[in-house]
């Protein structure tokens, strides 16, 4: 008997190859075993126990219709093929898509089947869950981020067949999406979020539908890309087995595979991925005393496995160093590419299989995604720029173009939720964050709406008087807020948070002086386990102690508040309502041991205009209903809305300079830049297109085109990822939405004389 | 010399059941550790300083989930006992029993039942000579060694019909059954907070009843073999797997 194996490599993340020859020998030992590799730099080609290499070209060289001759001559001579790599079983299945009763790969239906992430054939049937995810070619960049944000940013970018990289925001999305795409051709990728717990596997041996053998093994080392190292086996329990034999029969299934999972912190099993393949820890089921690569081969065969005796229920890795067979000396290294290295990843030219497969060679500026999704853009922005485009045709470009009704809309669905919430005794006050964007005509409508206004230092104090905010409705946060000379208004502050224990015993001198007049002060505090230079220090026992002190040093007639603030857009939105009950905690610890009482809440967090929408509308009721149980004695809880209400409120309209054709893409040099949309990368921003003299607004998905600004800046782009109209060209407009933030108030004069 | 050393190297050798047995009367009486409390500020202030500080550091993660920061925040090392909790809050490093008696204090400000569980592991006489000398120095006491054994405290929480999972503070690891060097050759398990609705708990195969000492050594542990019905599946970690 001959059998034939692939995934010779035993490097850092190996292959199975080596693995299952040793189970093979162990039981077959007068059989032939032929190790067929694509790379003279596998490793695993140099392992004793094979009878025989099989060196072929790498895959990208690889005539591949006459290499699926060979193997078709190979298997009907009575060899076995077991493949290694998900890769080279997804090829064998479709150059045999009737099969060969010696070829042990699934077929090209089961494999489509258990296709990540959805692993649908299994995950429906199996006691398992998958974590969230989402497609990126079939998503518009808009609705990904929110996905991302609703996600924690706690995710990883996943290819459909290797490869993984955990992303924690938005540009290192970009990066890896970039990344990855280019290496596999392909914008099928997905996002799905990051499962935290323990690996384990299920790995098993059926043919034709029948489990032959299953085992279960629990990581008890790992390497640093998370490989085993060390694990220990288990027997895998009937209420796994079952819905696995109903699956594998299903499928008529032919093969090895393994099961990825994590076991949550809650106990519950996340379905990773299948493996349509033995993993590369085979043998340590073997030394265990389940064979499954012989289980397989005897039911292929008809021949009897020697039964291997079982060495123990765990195993580990060590390294060892074999000889080099002389028929195939060690290549020697390339030269390194500057600011690359040796570049060594994938000697087998697994990438050019995949370009292969997927039917299209060439670069990453290829892998074009055929009908880009268009982001969701509501009527009433539309509306907006088509009633601003006049007075903008006249303007100079770039500039940010106000959207009144979109603005509006934001102040007065926040009014009516607060409105709604506010149940006496507690009352809901949304204050509008000053530094986000202090455009006058946003503090009139924050103002008109019934806001208090948030300022972070006494010029947005004078600013808010200015705009006809009285003091009692301006709170006052920060560590600036003594800037730019201390001299705070006459009349009382609704609230003052100090961010610091200086800024707090300041505080507490200015109100004894009667230099600082506020109706309430407050406590920023710094959140021990996410990074934030805000708040106060609690993450010791020392500095709890100092800021008790420091409060038990207030006088006793100043009413208290409570001020948490962290990003949702940055951290996630579940990890702002977790920051939230955790404040609550803090809150409730600070009451019990100083004897006094909080009366305002302040709930501050960048959030994304829609994920406001929904917390105002669902999460904020919740929070309500945590404060009324735990803080009884609040009777005013503030949120701090900036982003959410001026980020929709503006867009920023620019005019295309040139069209410069690149290969596959076009480079369209715009007269914005960096200085006037300074988050541009930093966030999705949705993209419409005006052609010169047309009234017309056209809402632009990603693309393989570029918005390069008009800096001569290596890093100025107004967008990477846009699909502009195919007859776009110079004078024609574009406006980036959703630039009423950051974007608006950090922006900079620069480039322009 | 070099006999004698090899053979402390070669693998701690399975203690006998007599050894054990000695072991596990030498703490009959042994009570498990609990902070002191002065009913001041002054300790009140540590222990919610450690609660809420459990509650951001816990995330989202499942309440069940082991608080390893503490093992983060303090390293194993001696402490001096009578311990109190405001003395305790700031050492840079506390023993076994003061992690245990805080992560079971956290577990119940999570609404988590928790038990204290004593074990006695297995190590060598390199490691017994290591320690004592260590927490000799440090004015420590050294009653917790004994030839061959080491006591060590460490907390469970109940799951799914009354199957424990024992967290170890002083890794910041779920304990499993183990032979051998590190193993565990006995356990007991305490209701110091007075949460027990049952007698019996189970934990790697073994029935514990409270308050009594069980050895666990030579006990069987699920096997995996060709074709062979699982046998009641529990996970490494000691609980009934439950996918």
């Amino acid at each position: 008997m001959t059998v034939y194996l692939t995934g010779l490599h035993s490097g850092t993340n190996p292959q199975p190859g080596l693995g299952t020859v040793r189970s093979l020998r162990a039981a077959f030992p007068d059989a032939r075993f032929v190790g067929v590799d694509y790379s003279p730099r596998s490793s695993g080609i140099h392992w004793p126990e094979l009878d025989d290499i099989w060196l072929q070209r790498p895959w990208e060289e690889l005539n591949l219709p006459v290499f699926a001759k060979r193997i078709a001559g190979v298997l009907d001579e009575g060899g076995y093929w077991i493949a290694g790599t998900d890769l080279e079983s997804r090829w064998l299945a479709q150059q045999f898509p009737e099969g060969h009763p010696r070829l042990l790969v699934p077929s090209s239906a089961a494999l489509q089947a258990l296709q990540k992430p959805a692993v649908s054939a299994a995950a429906a049937q199996l006691p398992v869950h998958v974590a969230p995810y989402l497609a990126t070619a079939t998503t518009a960049d808009w609705e990904l981020h929110a996905f991302c944000r609703a996600q924690d940013w706690d995710l990883w970018l996943k290819g459909p067949y290797y490869d993984a990289v955990r992303v924690r925001n938005w540009p290192a999305l970009e990066g890896a999406r970039q990344l990855l795409s280019g290496l596999w051709n392909t914008e099928e990728l997905f996002v799905q979020r990051h499962v935290e717990g323990y690996e384990e596997s299920v790995c098993f041996a059926a043919y034709e539908g029948e489990l032959l053998g299953a085992v279960r093994m629990c990581k008890r080392d790992l390497t640093d890309l998370s490989k085993t190292w060390a694990g220990t086996v288990h027997a895998v329990p009937e209420s796994f087995l079952k819905p696995l034999r109903a699956v594998l029969r299903n499928l008529r299934y032919t093969g090895g595979g393994e099961l990825e999972m994590m076991r949550g912190m809650d106990d519950r099993l996340w379905l990773l991925e299948w493996n349509p393949r033995f993993p590369a820890w085979i043998y340590g089921a073997t030394l265990a005393g389940t064979n499954l690569p012989a289980l397989l081969l005897a039911r292929a065969s008809g021949i009897a496995a020697r039964p291997v005796p079982q060495r123990s229920t765990s195993f580990t890795r060590v390294v060892l160093e074999v000889p080099v067979q002389p028929a195939y000396p060690l290549p020697p290294l390339p030269e390194p590419l500057p600011g690359v290295g040796f570049a060594l990843k994938h000697p087998s030219g697994l990438l050019g299989l995949a370009k292969s497969m997927h039917g299209a060679a060439g670069t990453a500026a290829t892998a074009t995604i055929a009908e880009p999704p268009l982001p969701a853009l509501p009527q009433d922005y539309l509306t907006d720029l088509e009633a601003a485009m006049q007075p903008v045709a006249e303007c100079e470009t770039p500039g940010f173009v106000f959207l009144p009704a979109v603005a509006a809309a934001g102040f007065q669905k926040t009014m009516e939720a607060v409105r709604r919430l506010s149940v006496p005794p507690l009352a809901v006050t949304p204050a509008y964050s000053i530094k986000t964007n202090p455009d006058e005509r946003l503090l009139a409508l924050a103002r008109e709406a019934g806001f208090l206004a948030e300022a972070i230092s006494l010029s947005e104090v004078r600013k808010a008087l200015q705009c006809g905010f009285p003091a009692s409705s301006i709170v006052l946060n920060g560590p600036g807020k003594w800037y730019p000379d201390s001299r705070f208004p006459k009349e009382p502050l609704h609230a003052v948070f100090a961010d610091s224990l200086p800024d707090l015993q300041r505080l507490a001198e200015g109100l004894r002086s009667g230099g600082v007049q506020t109706q309430r002060i407050g406590i920023r505090l710094q959140p021990p386990h996410i990074p934030s230079r805000f708040g106060i220090n609690i993450a010791s026992p020392e500095a709890f102690e100092a800021l008790l002190t420091a409060l038990d040093a207030l006088p006793q007639e100043v009413s208290l508040g409570l001020h948490m603030h962290m990003a949702s857009s940055a951290i996630g939105t579940s990890r702002w309502m977790q920051l939230f009950e955790s404040t609550l905690h803090w809150g409730r610890s600070v009451e019990a041991l100083t004897g006094r009482s909080f009366d305002c809440l302040d709930l501050g967090g960048g959030w994304a205009p829609a994920d406001w929408l929904d917390f105002i509308g669902k999460g904020l009721s919740q929070a309500l209903a945590s404060i009324q149980t735990h803080f009884p004695s609040v009777r005013q809880v503030l949120l701090e809305p900036g982003k959410a209400m001026a980020e929709p409120s503006m867009a920023l309209a620019m005019r295309i300079l040139e069209i410069r054709s690149g290969q596959r893409r076009a480079e369209a040099v715009v007269d914005a830049s960096v200085a006037d949309l300074p988050m541009g990368l930093l966030q999705p921003h949705r993209m419409v297109y005006q052609a010169a003299g047309s009234r017309r607004l056209q809402v632009l998905g990603r693309g393989n085109d570029q918005l390069q600004g008009r800096l001569c800046m290596e890093h100025d782009f107004a967008a990477l990822h846009v699909a502009l109209p195919p007859d776009a060209k110079a004078g024609d407009w574009l406006y980036a939405c959703d630039a009423g933030a950051y974007d608006k108030s950090m922006a900079y004069d620069f480039g322009r004389g | 010399m070099i006999s004698d050393a090899a053979n402390q190297l070669s693998t701690a050798k399975q203690p006998r059941a007599d050894a054990v047995r000695d072991a596990m009367q030498t703490w009959q009486h042994q009570p498990c550790s609990i902070l002191q409390h002065h009913q001041k500020d002054c300790c009140e202030r540590a222990r919610l300083w450690l609660l809420a500080m459990d509650g951001s550091m816990r995330g989202a993660d499942a309440a069940q989930t082991g608080p390893r920061w503490i093992r983060g925040r303090y390293n194993w090392g001696p402490s001096v006992w009578p311990l109190y909790w405001c003395e305790a809050i700031g050492r840079s490093e506390l023993d076994c029993g003061a992690l245990a008696w805080m992560t079971l204090s956290v577990y119940e400000a999570r609404q988590v039942s928790g038990l204290a569980v004593q074990l006695v592991q297995v190590y060598n006489d390199d490691a017994s000579a290591q320690w004592e000398t260590r927490w000799q120095a440090a004015g420590a006491s050294t009653h917790w060694l004994t030839p061959g054994f080491m006591y060590h405290e460490a907390c469970a929480i109940i799951g799914d019909g009354q199957h424990l999972r024992i967290w170890d503070p002083s890794s910041g690891s779920w304990m499993g059954p183990a032979a051998g060097y590190g193993g565990i050759a006995a356990v007991r398990i305490l209701d110091p907070l007075g949460i027990c609705e049952h007698q019996t708990y189970h934990w790697g195969g073994h029935a514990l009843s409270l308050g009594q000492w069980h050895p666990t050594l030579n006990a069987p542990s699920p096997l995996p073999g060709p074709q062979r019905e699982a046998p009641a599946a529990t996970s490494p970690y000691g609980f009934l797997a439950t996918p």
